[in-house]
């Protein structure tokens, strides 16, 4: 397996973590630091003005790769506006590029994702956009120099697993930059199907976050992650339709 | 002077000049990782002492929280 690289920089674990939805900042922390991952994602919001929020306080800037979104985004302006935004207040060019217009299945606008990470390259951001699993949308986003690309497994948050599993094989057998596949996996065997079938890296949130134990679903996804790399790096056995004998098939018993 | 920030108008004394004695009347602290946008120009943090706010000028005052 190649090590894990976007934008010229290493990682070690290929479990990216989303920081919404957990039941409290130890919570998050703490499944933050089971799940081993050295990239984790936040969204930006309107400061609430009557107290701050403790969230950000659980997330160590100096530990992870901080990466900002543009949830919330509308079209590519709004989404150009918010990244700036991001840029301003993180320090840092990473952004998870996501335009979703539409409220109910959050599938996010290719035109306006496009639009925008052409923009925003041009600007001098290091983009990973969300999209759909295009294949033809993964090669555009490419060729715009995005770093990597972040096709779904399934809807945001719908925990139904990798949905999308053809149209990812074509992506990852054409693509040039990192494949981290991101939303819908929902139990630690979609993490480990996706590492298996090639993707680079996942992005999970919902399914560590709504967790009754998150730290211990964080646990399991790291497990399942590495699991799916070891079988990769151990030269698996091809499938095959015929049996092929486990025991001996000679010695028999007259 | 009335400013409007995060879309409610807000009532401030003359004597905050500066977007840096605006966050400090806030209780915002330039730590926490904010941006700020006025009338849809973003200020970079390190002129937040340098820029003045002014009357009815919408200011929009954004930070990190939880997201996937």
């Amino acid at each position: 397996m190649k090590p894990l690289v976007i934008a010229g920089r290493q990682f070690k674990s290929r479990l990216f973590v989303g920081t919404g939805k957990y039941s409290s900042p130890e919570s998050l922390a703490a499944s933050l630091d089971e799940s081993g991952t050295e990239v984790v994602t936040v969204a930006l919001r309107r400061v609430d003005l009557s107290g701050s929020d403790p969230t950000l306080d659980a997330i160590d800037f100096d530990k992870y790769l901080v990466v900002p979104n543009t949830s919330g985004a509308k079209d590519a302006e709004e989404a150009v506006r918010l990244a700036r935004l991001a840029r301003a207040a993180s320090g840092l060019d990473w952004l998870k590029l996501e335009v979703t217009p539409d409220p109910v299945y959050l599938l996010p606008d290719p035109y306006e994702t496009l639009k925008a990470a052409e923009t925003l390259v041009k600007e001098g951001f290091t983009v990973l956009p969300y999209i759909h699993a295009d294949p033809v949308l993964c090669k555009r986003l490419e060729d715009v120099g995005c770093a990597a690309v972040m096709p779904l497994a399934a809807p945001i948050g719908s925990a139904r697993g990798i949905r999308t599993e053809e149209f990812l094989n074509i992506i990852i057998d054409q693509s040039n930059v990192p494949v981290v596949v991101d939303a819908g996996l929902g139990m630690p065997s979609h993490a480990a199907k996706a590492i298996e079938i090639g993707a680079d890296a996942v992005l999970v949130n919902t399914a560590i976050a709504a967790a009754k134990d998150s730290v211990l679903m964080a646990k399991a996804f790291k497990l399942a992650v590495e699991a799916a790399e070891a079988a990769l790096m151990s030269g698996p056995v091809e499938e095959n339709t015929q049996a092929s004998a486990s025991s001996p098939l000679t010695g028999f018993l007259e | 002077m009335n400013l409007n920030i995060n879309g409610q108008i807000k009532e401030f004394s003359e004597e905050i000049i500066t977007l840096e004695d605006l966050l400090l009347n806030l209780n915002i602290k330039k730590l926490d990782r904010v941006a700020v946008e006025i009338n849809k120009e973003i200020i970079e943090l390190s002129v937040f002492d340098q820029t003045a706010v002014c009357s009815n000028d919408c200011i929009e005052i954004v930070s990190f929280v939880g997201g996937g």
